[in-house]
């Protein structure tokens, strides 16, 4: 049995063929060849596989391909500017190397913007409990709490 | 291990592992709760169920709630009645939350991580009996109602009786006017013991569910005026399990010692009336 | 080539360097980032594997029937296509791991069938119809239990393999009793006179847990095999060591083995030495197409260990707190299989040691075979699990002479200069500089709140590795940008950006210009493999020799095109000097070579020298010190343990990056930290594996920081890699438990000696203390 499901990735509307079982990181990587989408632990716990689903950041191995029906999916693919500018959020990343290995970094990013839409300006104790979305085995956490604080900042300084 | 019954497939958990299943669409809530009497199973955010099929779980028929319009925290007269696909996010920056229970919201905001309230639903955490899950321990603390679909009508049932083979759709809980005034928990040893504890108003008894403890989260009542809630609470306690994280021995105190805790906390019968 | 030795000046100390621009950080934040798991080929099959569900058991025999005839399955593989390789085993220096399990299963998750189908989904289901027919076997679920008189055999018969030779007052032996693998020693002056003429004799004894690598890319490869080739694409972190093994396995010539090795997504030391990649080549050669196998994280946890360790030290002191002599009795859980466990009893016996004098040494370190996970490489293999023990023995000595655990440290601490045994290289870190830093940072002289306690611990490890050796090449084009090749594999530590600085640096050429080029076998200079914190110096001081002799060429072409001798010239930015005379090089190598341009290239190697005058068989190059000081308290009903600071520093020799540096201390802090408080693999008393799940395999998240944290890097320059820098990837996981440890102690008069510091164990603790 296959379904079609209809969304648009990254800005552009697209259709697909799924089995209901098939999940959404399954159609991101195999489908659409958004392979920054990373599947670590199969199991909502890691975090790498983090997609926005309507600005709501979701473990994409745990989410159906047809809970997508008629959403907006964002990728870490589709974060920059068509003219390869960065957001203020992977601008932060990068500028205080906010990652080691980088297998968790996309799903990370697109939890931070999901973040700082909320709250733009998020104290210590908010931080945490975000990034308690995810887990990295590399960095300790002190680069990318240092990262989310300085989006932040970055963000305001658009802002101003 | 008998040939009829070959062993699960060691550590191969995983989204492949999901088997087939047939999609039940269902455009209202009666029908909805027709077809999980006849063996659909509802899906509110899938953070469970998802879970448990990619152990090998087989689900015949799978039945999302998404579109059904059981979400929504309202006051009523008896208290506040939180919908049973509210995710856990809507629940804790709901107003209405934090105006009549806001340390049950407070406990929802904090569970997880916000990823998970983002997509769990209060009634997927309550159906799935979970033992580390803290919102159905929560309600019994409480003394909350769990609203089911029951014919052309609803049927409540207090939380502690929700029984491990429910098939009725879970339509809303129920938490009754001022129980939240007299609702504390402690989930600092998660994931060994947790424990909630709620102060009946009327009797003074003290209500304590425990979690992470046993196979499914279970609630003590200790009757009001008992001196010794450590000792009393974990008497009173069936056997936790034992297992590499601790002992039953030392869950059983913990039960006694964070209930202590709590009853010192919370305000007695007077106090919250 | 140029021998590589330890360092013994101090260098000048260089203006701070700017932060490197990061080698594929640009990849890393928009998704285009590529890891082994991402490979893919045409045509190429997916494989699953059936695992043991048993810790012991005898194969008795397995029908395949119903899966070979399931739609979509192409390949089925079991211990006897295995039987037929050249060598059906592996592990480092005693092969007895067999590609896939043979007649035989010794821990639960030991591969036994492996099918490769057009999907995963059609992998798992013929997973589902193969029948297994076991013969439990009892298990052996500690060392205890396998060292016991009459205990069953793990293995039958001696495995393949020899023991590794080491140097002066060292012996090592392979499978030296039943179910013993290994066993290190090493004796230096007389332990027995010294504990009979000591003041005070302590012996005490440590248990150290099991934990998992938890590298969020499980282990991957695709494989194929093409015209008599191999050819792998892998999650590996020693491709040149994983092509000598599938050389021997398959008994292939290493040049018909071609490693590619993209981006690492985490290993520390679980994607070190051979796992199961031998088995995707045989799966690949039997399907006869190109297969992908990716363990679920599920598997990984499974797949490797660090091991769980039994220490018992016996320590003479002197009455005024001068440390005599240590006799060491070290049991480690091997788990089934050797993997590394043999460098990781050697280099546990080795550092056992601490950072301290002693004038007598009785070292024994066994790894003992056990129905459970392999253990092998984590981070600092063997240094963890001695520094924990030496560091927590520190404080109990000096509580019970009434010293200060300080005053006891810097007493005894090995000096600067001072060799750490000898025939070794001299320590090149101010120890007691390093303490002093954390103890300010900590307030450690400050008044501490009611009710909290601080600890303090000093590890040290050897770091660059025995005998070590890498080559790397340096290329420049004619338009001045630099590629770097060298074999050291990017797994988040920054290699690229390091190496690639290196080269800058020598060159003076711009940094953001240069690039780390991909890894292959066939092209990449070998080196021994991304371990003990080798690739800065080690790789990097070959990469610094073949960027001098990159610019030796670019000298003497452009002395050859101005008809001057090269020593007149300076390289300055992409062009020469010539008497104050700027000359543009892009232009000349273009009026000389041609439109296609030119790329100056030469080739540098070094290589750290044998030397059986030193303990294990080289000189250690540097050393390693992880200082670490804990605030924390304890609640007394419950026995739960609040880490309130946390400070952890270490000693670069010289920073390239500071937040890379930085980055190093407080990744593997806060790994060992996890390991400290609630993180470790359990297994019921039938020897299943109880939490093996990514979710119930709980790691630290970043909710699960001490309340302050903080880390700190020092530069000693007294490091012997280019400009005096230091290898520091492992360093900071040393004494992070021995310091947590050492403060719950002093917040509760209780020590707790076996880890995870769990609230059980510490409450078990304060009631033995006060049993009413």
């Amino acid at each position: 049995m296959t379904l079609t499901v209809s969304f648009t990735i990254n800005g552009a509307p697209v259709s697909t063929a799924v089995h209901p079982e098939t999940v959404l990181a399954d159609v991101i990587r195999d489908e659409f060849q958004l392979v920054g989408c990373k599947v670590g632990c199969d199991q909502a716990v890691c975090g790498a596989c983090t997609v926005l689903v309507d600005r709501i950041p979701m473990a994409a191995c745990s989410t159906f391909a047809f809970e997508a029906e008629g959403r907006d999916i964002v990728t870490i693919e589709g974060l920059a500017r068509p003219d390869g500018t960065l957001s203020a959020v992977q601008r932060a990343f990068l500028d205080v190397q906010g990652f080691q290995c980088g297998f968790c970094t996309g799903g990370l990013i697109l939890l931070v913007t999901a973040l700082l839409e909320r709250d733009p300006d998020p104290d210590r104790a908010t931080i945490t409990d975000w990034l308690g979305s995810a887990v990295c085995r590399c960095t300790g956490y002190l680069a990318i709490i240092e990262a989310v604080e300085t989006a932040a900042r970055l963000n305001r300084e658009v802002a101003a | 291990m008998t040939s009829s019954e070959p062993p699960p497939l060691v550590a191969l958990r995983g989204r492949q592992r999901i088997a087939p299943f047939a999609l039940v669409r269902v455009g209202d809530t009666a029908a909805a709760a027709e077809a999980a009497l006849a063996g659909a199973v509802p899906m509110g955010g899938g953070v469970d169920l998802v879970d448990r099929m990619k152990f090998g779980e087989r689900i015949e028929r799978l039945m999302p709630l998404s579109g059904l319009a059981l979400g929504g925290v309202e006051a009523t007269e008896g208290g506040l009645r939180i919908g049973a696909t509210t995710t856990y996010a809507a629940l804790a920056e709901s107003a209405e939350a934090a105006r009549l229970a806001p340390a049950f919201a407070r406990l929802v905001g904090g569970v997880a991580n916000p990823r998970i309230r983002m997509k769990g639903t209060v009634g997927g955490s309550v159906m799935s009996q979970k033992p580390n899950f803290d919102v159905w321990p929560a309600l019994m603390a409480l003394g909350a109602d769990l609203v089911f679909a029951d014919g052309d009508g609803e049927a409540r049932l207090p939380a502690a009786a929700l029984a491990p083979d429910e098939r009725r759709l879970l339509l809303a809980v129920e938490v009754p006017a001022g129980a939240d005034a007299r609702f504390a928990f402690d989930r600092s040893l998660r994931p060994i013991v947790s424990v909630f504890a709620g102060r009946e108003a009327a009797t003074g008894a003290l209500r304590l569910a425990v979690g992470c403890a046993h196979q499914r989260p279970l609630l003590l009542r200790l009757a009001a005026g008992e001196t010794d809630v450590a000792a009393a609470a974990a008497a009173a306690l069936p056997p936790p399990k034992s297992d590499g994280l601790a002992s039953s021995t030392y869950r059983r105190r913990m039960v006694g010692v964070l209930a202590a805790r709590l009853a010192r906390i919370l305000p007695g019968p007077d106090a919250a009336s | 080539m140029s021998l590589l030795l330890p360092s013994n000046r101090i260098h000048p100390a260089l203006p701070s360097h700017p932060e490197p621009p990061q080698q594929g950080g640009h990849a890393k934040v928009t998704g285009a980032a590529r890891y082994a798991f991402d490979a893919a080929l045409p045509g190429m099959l997916h494989a699953k594997v059936l695992r043991s569900p048993h810790p012991h058991a005898r194969i008795r025999g397995i029908d395949t029937a119903k899966a070979a005839a399931l739609p979509g399955v192409v390949a089925i593989v079991t211990g006897a296509d295995a039987r037929a390789l050249a060598l059906p085993t592996y592990g480092f220096t005693i092969q007895d791991q067999p590609v896939i399990a043979i007649d035989k299963v010794r821990h639960v998750g030991e591969a036994v069938v492996a099918v490769a189908a057009r999907d995963e989904r059609t992998a798992l289901a013929a997973l589902a119809l193969v029948d297994v027919d076991y013969d439990p076997l009892p298990a052996l679920p500690d060392p205890a239990a396998a060292l016991a008189p009459g205990a069953p055999l793990l293995f039958e018969e001696p495995q393949p393999g020899f023991a590794l030779p080491v140097g002066a007052g060292s012996t090592s032996r392979k499978e030296p009793a039943p179910n013993v693998l290994y066993e290190y020693t090493y004796t230096r002056g007389g332990v027995d006179a010294a504990l009979d003429r000591a003041d005070h004799v302590f012996t005490d004894s440590f248990a150290f847990s099991a934990i998992n690598h938890y590298h969020l890319e499980p282990h991957v490869n695709v494989a194929r095999f093409e015209d008599g080739r191999l050819e792998l694409w892998s999650s590996n972190q020693d491709p040149f060591m994983l092509r000598a093994d599938l050389s021997r396995i398959f008994g292939m010539p290493d040049t018909d083995i071609r490693v590619h090795t993209p981006l690492i997504g985490g290993g520390f030391g679980g994607k070190s030495y051979c796992k199961m990649e031998p088995l995707v080549a045989l799966i690949a050669q039997k399907a006869r197409r190109p297969v992908r196998l990716a363990l679920t994280l599920d598997e990984s946890i499974l797949t490797l260990t660090k091991h769980a360790a039994e220490l018992t030290l016996t320590t003479a002191v002197g009455a005024d707190g001068r440390l005599l002599a240590r006799r060491a009795d070290i049991v480690l859980d091997g788990g089934a299989y050797c993997d590394a466990s043999v460098m990781v009893a050697l280099k546990t016996g080795f550092r056992i040691a601490g950072a301290y004098h002693w004038d007598a040494l009785d070292v024994r370190s066994r790894v003992v075979r056990t129905t459970k996970v392999p253990a092998g490489s984590f981070r600092g293999f063997g240094g963890t699990q001695a520094s924990y023990a030496s560091e927590c023995q520190m404080d109990m000595i000096a509580h019970r002479l009434g010293i200060d655990p300080y005053d006891l440290r810097v007493m005894n601490f090995l000096g600067p200069d001072e060799p750490f045994a000898p025939g070794d290289s001299a320590i090149d870190s101010d120890l007691k500089g390093g303490l002093d830093e954390v103890c300010t940072r900590l307030g450690y002289r400050a008044p501490k709140k009611a009710g909290h306690g601080f600890g303090l611990a000093v590890g040290i490890k050897d770091g660059g590795g025995t005998g070590n050796h890498a080559g790397a090449i340096v290329k420049v084009s004619q338009s001045g940008r630099i590629t770097v090749l060298a074999a050291t594999a990017e797994i988040g530590q920054g290699a690229g950006t390091t190496l690639c600085s290196i080269a800058a640096d020598v060159l003076g050429l711009d940094a953001a210009d240069a690039r780390y080029g991909a890894i292959d076998t066939d092209v990449t200079p070998l080196n021994n493999g991304t371990h003990v914190s080798c690739g800065t110096v080690v790789t990097g001081s070959a990469v610094a020799e073949a960027a001098a002799s990159v610019r030796e060429e670019i000298l003497a072409f452009a002395a050859e095109q101005l008809q001057c001798a090269p020593a007149d010239l300076a390289l300055e930015g992409w062009a020469v000097r010539r008497n104050g005379a700027l000359h543009p090089l892009e232009p000349m190598v273009r009026g000389y070579y041609g439109g296609q341009g030119f790329a100056f290239t030469a080739y540098g190697h070094v290589k750290v020298p044998y030397d059986d005058g030193a303990p294990l068989r080289s000189q250690n190059l540097f050393w390693m010190p992880c200082w670490t000081g804990a605030e924390v308290s304890v609640d007394r009903e419950t026995g739960r343990v609040t880490v309130h600071r946390l400070v952890v520093g270490s000693d670069a020799g010289r920073i390239i990056s500071r937040r890379a540096c930085e980055g190093q201390v407080a990744g593997a802090a806060i790994q060992a930290y996890g390991q400290a408080m609630f993180e470790s693999l359990r297994y019921t008393p039938a020897l299943q594996p109880e939490n093996a799940t990514p979710w119930t395999y709980r790691v630290a998240q970043a909710a699960d920081l001490p309340e302050h944290f903080e880390v700190f890097v020092t530069e000693h320059m007294r490091g012997p890699g280019p400009g005096g820098l230091k290898g520091i990837g492992e360093a900071g996981m040393l004494s992070i438990a021995a310091a947590i440890g050492n403060a719950i102690e002093d917040a509760t008069g209780v020590r707790v000696n076996a880890m995870p510091f769990s609230p059980e164990a510490v409450l078990a603790a304060l009631d033995a203390a006060d049993p009413a």
